[in-house]
């Protein structure tokens, strides 16, 4: 009758082992999942900011390209204004080197 | 006997799953240690990409704007090159014309008593440009300059001629000193003053 109570107490023992070793396994395998996950939510997370990075860089770039364009185009209407401008001006001008050529 | 055997049994096996159960937990506290871990460190990471992109991009911009004020300042520049380069040669054309007119005559005394002077006197020849019919008063104005020094003068037109528009070289006759007073050698020692005040007068506001 004794033996027969050790032997059930043994056959719990190795029960309960087998079910810490399951849960020691099952917890390495959710640890391991969860690395990969990690490395995942790591890898989406960096391609998505590489995304965000590139589009904040055009962003700049074009604004400031535009501003070129703008600086660009004043200069252009501003050199047309002299021109313009320059032109009711240049018989003085022409007087000026004429008169000191001849020494008038 | 065979109660409490299985009371035995129900608190070995009770314990191995309160043991199986903490086993999860610990498993489950070190996963989101690990997902926090792992996000931090990636948002980190991607604060210092975007970071740097940029400022990589804020660099470049300056350059393109810093390339466009240069480039405007060139094009506003260039314009008044072209007006100031337009100026002189329409002034160099009225030149030629006036270097054909009647009053060109006394202008080209002026310029051989001014080279006259400046040689100091002496035997002095005065080479004209090739295509003028003006005869310059060459003893008139020996004689303003013996007054206007009281040294001895004698000028007269040289054979040799001289590549120019208007205007007049003198030199001594041992061709130790010569005076370019051409319309264009005047105009190149003159030029840098000139273009100042050329410039004052186009674009002075």
């Amino acid at each position: 009758m004794a033996s027969k109570a050790v032997e059930l107490i043994s056959e719990a023992e190795t029960k309960a082992k087998e079910i810490i070793s399951d849960a020691e396994k099952k917890a390495e395998e959710m640890i391991k999942q969860a690395k990969k996950e990690a490395e995942n939510i790591k890898e989406t997370m960096l391609k998505n900011a590489e995304i965000e990075a590139e589009k904040v860089r055009k962003e700049i770039l074009a604004r400031a390209e535009e501003e070129a364009k703008k600086i660009i185009k004043k200069a252009e209407e501003d050199a047309e204004k002299l021109k313009t401008d320059s032109k009711k001006k240049f018989e003085d001008a022409i007087k000026l080197i004429i008169n000191t050529i001849v020494g008038a | 006997m065979s109660g409490q055997v299985e009371k035995i049994e129900e608190i070995i096996i009770n314990e191995a799953k309160a043991k199986a159960e903490e086993i999860i937990a610990k498993a489950k506290e070190k996963i989101q240690k690990l997902l926090d871990d792992a996000k931090k460190e990636a948002e980190k990471e991607v604060n210092d990409i975007i970071n740097k992109q940029k400022a990589d991009a804020e660099a470049h911009a300056r350059r393109i704007l810093s390339e466009a004020r240069l480039e405007a300042r060139l094009k506003l520049l260039n314009a008044k090159e072209d007006i100031i380069s337009d100026v002189f040669n329409e002034a160099l054309e009225r030149l030629k014309e006036f270097a054909q007119s009647p009053n060109y005559k006394e202008t080209l005394e002026n310029l051989i008593k001014d080279a006259a002077l400046i040689i100091g006197g002496g035997n002095l020849e005065v080479l004209l440009p090739e295509n003028t019919n003006i005869k310059p008063d060459l003893s008139k104005i020996a004689k303003e300059i013996e007054k206007q020094t009281g040294t001895t003068i004698s000028l007269v037109i040289s054979k040799d001629k001289v590549k120019s528009i208007g205007g007049v070289m003198v030199r001594s006759k041992d061709l130790s000193f010569t005076v370019d007073n051409t319309f264009e050698a005047r105009l190149e020692r003159m030029r840098e003053q000139l273009r100042v005040g050329v410039a004052n007068i186009l674009f002075k506001t």
